[in-house]
């Protein structure tokens, strides 16, 4: 998080290209995951370290996967869910899994519940971003052009 | 058109659309739509759960025909969702024919995974940029890459035995954290909390959380709830790998872990 923001963002388009391949995505559309993903962890980046407030950036990135992979769903007419879910890795609390384990081992109480609740609050608010954003019309994605 | 014909190949494409990860409301559209083309109202009613999907019609010809298929494995591969929406999409629009949706059907559910060397890389590649993401230094990012590309053989292995679902996510995080506290005894590496963040992004269950709130928004109850209770679970075994492997270690090696 220290790096400077279009490293940060090179590197989580690593990530999400590289889950891309894990789930089988279709060759030509490896790029789009990753630009899906790049954004979701640069701007979860940008809200937590000048708002201080680390759900509202998750729940902020999450809201762009989703908006970017249905905007890339209509342009490049393929499923969102190819672009969706390689787009919100970056977002998945798995840190805060790991802390969890490490609070429990050990035995200490405060940290167990404070690490849980933080994960399963962050997985909460990636839920409640996809749906928010795949309740709207599909007509305020239909953004450029359409590739035949 | 024959009616049995045409709910034959609903089934199929909705059990190669399930098997691959769609998620529910898609599958049940997609059979709706293919079902739909007949010349007759055929009143198709589709039900679609995380291990089976069911569909009916009613026609002139055929009478009440109902059609279940059971799904047995499920690997994700988003390709074969993308081709088979798209040819539902080319059937219901008139395109093709339905022997020719069968021939492509079939070439669908052929479409390999990427090869083993392609994954390694993809495997390499996720624990280095999330090692340098949470704060990492290069020399524990290069490390964390170096279990990723250990993980490409121990899940190929596991999968290539038919290990079940969870025992594979409590080895997989288990071998990790063993490789990254042997490199961080040997003093090959600075942290190796980071390392151990980033070296299990891999096997985070974002697939099933994600899948879990388009279901849920949709209101499939069933497979959204399903979902949960996968993510929930693979969390926690993962965990549990990473916790074994900590505490074996702090037997081993003394007070330093944990």
């Amino acid at each position: 998080m220290n790096l400077p923001y279009f490293m940060q963002f090179f590197l989580a388009w690593i990530s999400s290209f590289g889950f891309a391949i894990l789930f089988n995505c279709p060759r030509k559309e490896l790029f789009a995951c990753g630009v899906c993903g790049g954004f979701a962890w640069v701007i979860y980046t940008f809200i937590y370290l000048s708002t201080i407030n680390e759900p509202f950036g998750v729940f902020v990135g999450a809201v762009a996967a989703a908006a970017l992979s249905r905007i890339f769903s209509y342009r490049h007419k393929a499923p969102s869910t190819v672009f969706l879910i390689p787009g919100v890795i970056p977002l998945v609390p798995g840190s805060q899994m790991y802390s969890t384990m490490k609070a429990v081992l050990s035995i200490n109480i405060y940290d167990t519940f404070l690490e849980a609740i933080k994960a399963l609050q962050f997985a909460g608010l990636i839920a409640l971003a996809i749906i928010l954003i795949f309740s709207l019309p599909y007509k305020y994605f239909e953004v450029g052009k359409q590739r035949d | 058109m024959d009616e049995k014909l045409l709910l034959d190949f609903a089934i199929s494409v909705g059990e190669i659309m399930l098997e691959s990860g769609a998620e529910t409301q898609r599958v049940e559209d997609t059979m709706e739509r293919i079902l739909s083309t007949s010349t007759y109202n055929l009143m198709p009613e589709t039900f679609v759960t995380p291990t089976g999907l069911f569909a009916g019609i009613t026609g002139p010809l055929s009478g009440s025909v109902t059609k279940v298929k059971r799904i047995q494995k499920r690997s994700i591969n988003l390709e074969k969702v993308s081709a088979a929406n798209e040819l539902s999409r080319d059937f219901v629009s008139g395109k093709i024919g339905l022997r020719e949706a069968f021939d492509r059907l079939n070439e669908i559910s052929l479409l390999p995974d990427y090869k083993l060397h392609i994954q390694l890389i993809a495997y390499t590649l996720i624990p280095f940029a999330f090692t340098l993401l949470f704060n990492g230094t290069i020399r524990d990012s290069i490390w964390a890459a170096s279990t990723g590309f250990i993980l490409t053989f121990v899940t190929d292995f596991l999968t290539r035995n038919k290990t079940a679902g969870f025992l594979k996510s409590f080895l997989c995080g288990l071998s990790i954290t063993i490789l990254v506290v042997i490199y961080y005894y040997l003093n090959m590496t600075d942290n190796y909390e980071i390392i151990i963040k980033g070296a299990i992004m891999p096997l985070v269950p974002g697939f099933a959380i994600t899948n879990a709130a388009r279901d849920i928004m949709y209101g499939d109850y069933i497979s959204g709830g399903a979902m949960i209770i996968d993510a929930a679970l693979t969390a926690v075994f993962v965990a549990a790998g990473v916790a074994t492997g900590l505490m074996f270690l702090h037997d081993m090696f003394g007070g330093v872990f944990v």
